[in-house]
């Protein structure tokens, strides 16, 4: 995308600055010069950059989508003014403040919610980022590539304490994933 | 009489009163545009000190310059303030100004109306500064989401003074829609018919018609988040039914058409400006015509953009996707006529043309990210991030205050009657260019870094702070630069020496007048068979001044113009235009000190202050009436027009209908609301109902039935000159028995506010008993006036106005009353 | 006053339908028609494929018109422009519906 838009942009340029140097050419008529600018230039091209920009930009989201899938393991995050507490499916009744443990390698579906104002969750090495909303579930397909930590903050603006709200999403290999659950179960 | 003698006479009759008098009392367009454009400025430069205190708070890191429950104010007051205080009346100036000199004609439609949407914009700005200054300025962003704008987690004063200050100045910017529609459409030349309107008129007209589709949806939502606030009506709380994303769509459903509003005009100026810089005219009018015709309504379904972290389906997200990737072809469109039409032409580079390819620059860059952030995938990650701040105000400045700039130098020899001397609008140009680019060039990269917007401080190590201490300067660099504009205009204004009427050899004919302008325009108005009649006709200044034209002879104290055909521009009727008033200050005193008890919650002033604007909305609908002169009356060059009040249509019969448009967006999206919480909110369905009372819907059913079947009867009876009183006697009977039937409803809806569904209905309750209220009070006063009779009984227009409004309550009260009785059918 | 309606008719009606199909999405996602079985489909997507197709039949129905003798102008200027604006119209319905027939549903 930014070498495209460098592109069409320094098209322009162009096209601005040869409009101070050139000197007047012979009067095409007004009908073709509307053709070559206003059909071409103006309906033409742009119609075909944005159709195939908006058709890979809606098949890379609908690859994004949490689709059901065998592996996929179920965690929650609940926001508050301004911190993130996590539940898990797989370990009923365990709570973590903060920080956020899911298995590395497999999907993650995160059902995100609020406890009170318009918050939002975003790891962004992890997937875009999804609110949370008082009173409803949005749930986000993320993925680990590598076990490690990635940084998480909320993106939505919640009042004085925003710009300190932060939390860590520790990504485990699968045995360190089994661990954290039988430790959960004691 | 000879040109000067005219001269004088049309001045005595048009001039305002001298000093602060003639302030308070000037009901003249060309007046009315320079105090918009005058405080406008005032808060751009208000609105760039807050820009300076942010940028100021993000130099460094940690910064303690502020706390962040000061900076959540500060960065709040910035976006408040330019988009509402700045930018739309900085439109509303230009377009007051011009738009009677563009189109040939003496003042707008409707002058009182001019000067009343001026002073409700001063007081309403007046009350968000007040709020600024004490500190108690709203904290929860320019778009204040609730919950956080809500009375549990915002209980302070500060978000009412959003809600109220907002509501305030966009009763201006409606005011000023509906003004400039109907003068668009109405009061123009003879002659110029709509393909030989000068293309800012084209755009105005797109932009006023956005303004009045697109404001009430936050008028709307504004309304019910104070009723929230204040009464508890749950409408954005989940846990009772309501939803935040109710607000979201609310407010977006406006904020994205306001962006196009903002950009339109200053299109319009670069079409007007442009071709004339290149000495050649513009290419393709009828595509740009379509094209801003066209983005206009697509604009209207984007909104969902600015939602698209909200959870909302993909299917969803991709409707909205895919327009926001199309409006870039209507805007393409234009983009490429100018740069044809600077192709087609011999550009000069002058001070104007500057600012434009400051424009060309800076707008392009900005509608590239937008393309960007249209793409689903590339927004979730973008969304919230300095790449959006970066965004907007690449488009924003690029393409509002730039060409507003070329705007401003383009017309200030119009303005003044001077001639540019002082070369400091050029220096000027480099920092404000420079100094934006460096502010905001390198902002998109670390956005994409990870720097969220709105954050008051960030952390040491985010290796964010060269960037941030970067813009920061560059920020300064550029207030600079504005700064030299303002003492450059300063100095023009008071030392430059006097200038020639047309210097940049323009075709259309606010350049056909001496410069500053007279109070009156035209001495005589022209008649127009090119799009550029100047061009056409170079002697056109003179056989206008000479009188060659119509209304050249000034009769008595009559303030005189003409209205055409909306499409053929054939002279249709005379209108009289009422004198110096004082009226228009004193009802928006009336209107603020409505607003003010509200924001105190000293509710018991209200109903009084309401009474207070009835009574003199009722003076002032009335004053008009008895005219200086009856029938037929010769207004130059042998044509006999009749009196625009004793047609059928006046042009307030326009007026309210276009009025009554937005009223009508308004409850549309009061509609929406209801059917969004039913179907997507969660808890629904309500513990309770509201039953259905046969009663209350037959009497609310017969009466406004009755109202308005009398009222087409009482117009058809004016038409005939007969007398109406029995049929507005029936009419009211009929008003009467709605207003009852509504009232007891209202009162089981109050049983239910405790719950979005009952507070949604009580307010679609309370908007038709309104409505039924104001077509009763009209009834009332033209049954008055009848009774009364003498030398003045209404005329049939009169009578058709109050049709209008009594068939829009009509409607009002059968759908509303239909939806709220048999809500309990709905599963 | 005609003369205005012709040239923004077009594109009202898109925006109308746009908004009504948007509604639709939104009615049926959140009635669980996606989830009712219709001829091996669902009725969400009959419905939205429904609504595709009419919205089109509509906006191709308002095309005609404006170029129809007895709905275009007097005026060449507002016929031309009308037109150009209904074309628009139906080129934006196209393209901002189809992801109602393309794309995954209540997802």
């Amino acid at each position: 995308m930014l070498a495209g838009s460098a592109a069409i942009f320094a098209l322009v340029m162009l096209l601005l600055l040869i409009a101070y140097r050139r000197t007047p050419a012979p009067r095409q008529s007004e009908h073709r010069q509307e053709r070559f600018w206003l059909h071409g230039l103006g309906l033409a091209f742009p119609l075909i950059t944005l159709a195939a920009l908006l058709i890979y930009g809606l098949v890379l989201g609908e690859t994004l989508l949490p689709k059901a899938n065998e592996n996929v393991v179920t965690v929650r995050a609940e926001a508050r003014q301004w911190s993130w507490s996590f539940g898990y499916a797989d370990a009923a009744g365990l709570r973590t403040q903060g920080v956020l443990h899911i298995p590395a390698g497999r999907p993650v579906d995160v059902e995100i919610t609020s406890l009170d104002v318009v918050h939002s969750f975003w790891a962004p090495r992890l997937a875009g980022k999804l609110d949370a909303i008082p009173g409803q579930v949005n749930v986000l397909r993320i993925e680990a590539a590598e076990p490690g930590e990635y940084h998480g903050v909320g993106a939505e603006f919640s009042g004085p304490g925003y710009s300190g709200d932060a939390f860590t999403v520790i990504a485990h290999d699968p045995a360190g994933w089994d661990a954290f659950l039988r430790r959960a179960q004691q | 009489m000879n040109a000067l003698a005219r001269h004088r006479a049309l001045s005595r009759i048009w001039s305002s009163e001298p000093g602060w008098r003639g302030v308070i009392s000037t009901v003249n367009h060309s007046d009315i545009g320079r105090m918009f454009l005058l405080v406008a400025t005032l808060f751009f430069l208000i609105g760039g000190v807050l820009a300076m205190l942010i940028r100021t708070q993000l130099a460094t890191p940690r910064s303690a310059f502020v706390a962040p429950a000061i900076y959540d104010q500060i960065f709040t007051m910035h976006g408040t303030v330019m988009m509402f205080l700045f930018a739309i009346p900085l439109f509303e100036g230009a377009a007051v100004y011009l738009l009677p000199k563009l189109l040939g004609t003496r003042d707008l439609a409707y002058p009182r109306l001019s000067a009343y949407g001026f002073w409700c914009y001063v007081f309403g700005g007046l009350m968000l500064v007040f709020a600024l200054l004490a500190g108690l300025a709203p904290d929860s962003g320019w778009f204040m989401y609730p919950p956080l704008s809500s009375s549990a987690h915002s209980p302070g004063v500060n978000a009412d003074f959003w809600l109220i200050g907002v509501t305030f100045v966009e009763v201006s910017a409606i005011a000023a829609a509906v003004e400039i529609c109907v003068s668009i459409l109405k009061f123009r030349a003879p002659g110029m018919s709509l393909d030989l309107m000068p293309i800012f008129a084209w755009y105005a007209l797109v932009t006023a018609l956005m303004i009045l589709m697109g404001f009430p949806p936050l008028i709307l939502g504004s309304i019910l988040l104070e009723l929230e606030r204040a009464f508890g009506l749950p409408f954005f709380e989940s846990a009772l039914g309501g939803s935040p994303l109710l607000w979201q769509h609310l407010f977006w459903l406006f904020g994205h058409p306001e962006v196009y509003i903002i950009f339109l005009p200053a299109a319009g100026v670069i079409s007007t400006v442009l071709p004339v810089m290149a000495r050649t005219t513009l290419l393709g009018y009828r595509w740009v015509v379509a094209a801003a015709v066209a983005l206009a309504f697509l604009s209207f379904g984007l909104w969902v953009h600015h939602m698209f972290a909200t959870g909302i389906p993909h299917m969803g997200l991709a409707f909205f996707s895919a327009a926001s990737t199309l409006v870039a072809v209507p805007t393409g469109i234009q983009i490429f006529a100018w740069l044809g039409t600077l192709w087609k032409g011999q550009p000069r580079l002058t001070l104007p043309m500057l600012y434009i390819i400051g424009f060309f620059f800076t707008f392009v860059i900005g509608g590239l990210t937008g393309v960007m952030v249209a793409i689903v995938p590339f927004d979730w990650q973008a969304h919230d991030t300095a790449f959006v701040t970066a965004h907007l105000h690449y488009v924003l400045f690029g393409g509002f205050v730039f060409p507003m700039l070329a705007g401003l130098y383009y017309w200030l020899p119009q303005l003044t009657g001077r001639k540019r001397f002082f070369r400091i609008g050029e220096m000027a140009f480099w920092l404000i260019f420079l100094g934006f680019n460096g502010a905001f060039l390198a902002m998109h990269w670390v956005g994409l870094l990870g720097q969220r917007r709105r954050i008051a401080w960030y952390p040491v190590d985010a290796g964010w702070t060269a960037i941030n201490l970067f813009s920061s300067i560059s920020s300064f660099v550029m207030a600079i630069g504005v700064a030299m504009v303002v003492f450059d205009i300063a100095l023009h204004a008071l030392l430059a020496i006097r200038g020639s009427r047309n210097p940049w050899g323009a075709g259309t004919l606010e350049w056909a007048m001496p410069t500053p302008p007279a109070a009156y325009n035209f001495a005589s108005i022209p008649i127009v068979g090119d799009r550029e009649p100047l061009a056409r006709d170079p002697a056109l200044a003179n056989k206008i001044a000479r009188g060659e034209y119509f209304l050249g002879e000034p009769r008595g104290d009559s303030r005189e113009t003409l209205t055409v055909d909306a499409a053929s521009g054939r002279p249709e009727a005379l209108v009289i235009f009422p004198g110096n008033s004082t009226l228009p200050i004193t009802l928006a005193a009336a209107t603020g000190a409505a607003f003010l008890a509200a924001l105190i919650r000293a509710y018991w002033i209200v109903p009084l202050a309401l009474l207070l604007v009835v009574g003199i909305s009722l003076r002032w609908g009335w004053s008009q009436h008895a005219a200086a002169y009856h029938g037929i009356q010769n207004v130059g060059r042998a044509t006999l027009l009749p009196q625009a009040i004793e047609t059928d249509r006046s042009p307030g019969w326009w007026g309210s209908a276009f009025l009554l448009g937005a009223d009508a967006v308004l409850y549309g999206s009061l509609f929406f609301g209801y059917a969004f919480l039913w179907t997507v909110g969660p808890n629904w369905p309500p513990p309770q109902w509201l039953s259905l009372s046969v009663l209350e819907l037959a009497f609310g059913l017969i009466g406004a039935a009755v109202a308005a079947i009398d009222l087409h009867a009482a117009a058809r009876a004016a038409s005939r000159s007969a007398s109406l009183w029995r049929e507005l006697l029936i009419a009211f009977a009929g008003a009467a028995m709605t207003i009852a039937a509504l009232a007891m409803a209202l009162t089981r809806a109050a049983q239910l506010t405790d719950y979005a569904y009952g507070a949604t209905i009580f307010v679609m309750i309370a908007y038709a008993l309104i409505h039924a209220a104001i077509a009763a009070i009209m009834i009332c006063s033209l049954a008055y006036r009848t009774l009364r009779g003498g030398a003045a009984p209404p005329r049939t227009s009169n009578v058709n106005i109050v049709r209008l409004w009594t068939d829009y309550a009509a409607f009002v009260a059968a759908t509303s009353l239909i939806a709220t009785q048999f809500s309990s059918y709905l599963t | 006053m005609k003369d205005v309606v012709r040239i923004v008719i077009a594109m009202f009606v898109w925006l109308a339908l746009f908004s009504a199909l948007y509604g639709l999405e939104g009615v049926g996602c959140a009635a669980g028609w996606h989830r009712i079985p219709v001829n091996g489909a669902t009725l969400f997507q009959a419905a939205m494929t429904l609504a595709f197709f009419v919205a089109l039949l509509i906006l191709v129905a308002v095309l005609a018109a404006l170029r129809s003798p007895r709905f275009r102008s007097a005026s060449p200027f507002v016929a031309h422009i009308s037109v150009i604006l209904a074309v628009a119209a139906l080129v934006v319905g196209v393209w901002t519906l189809f992801p109602a027939v393309a794309l995954s549903h209540c997802a």
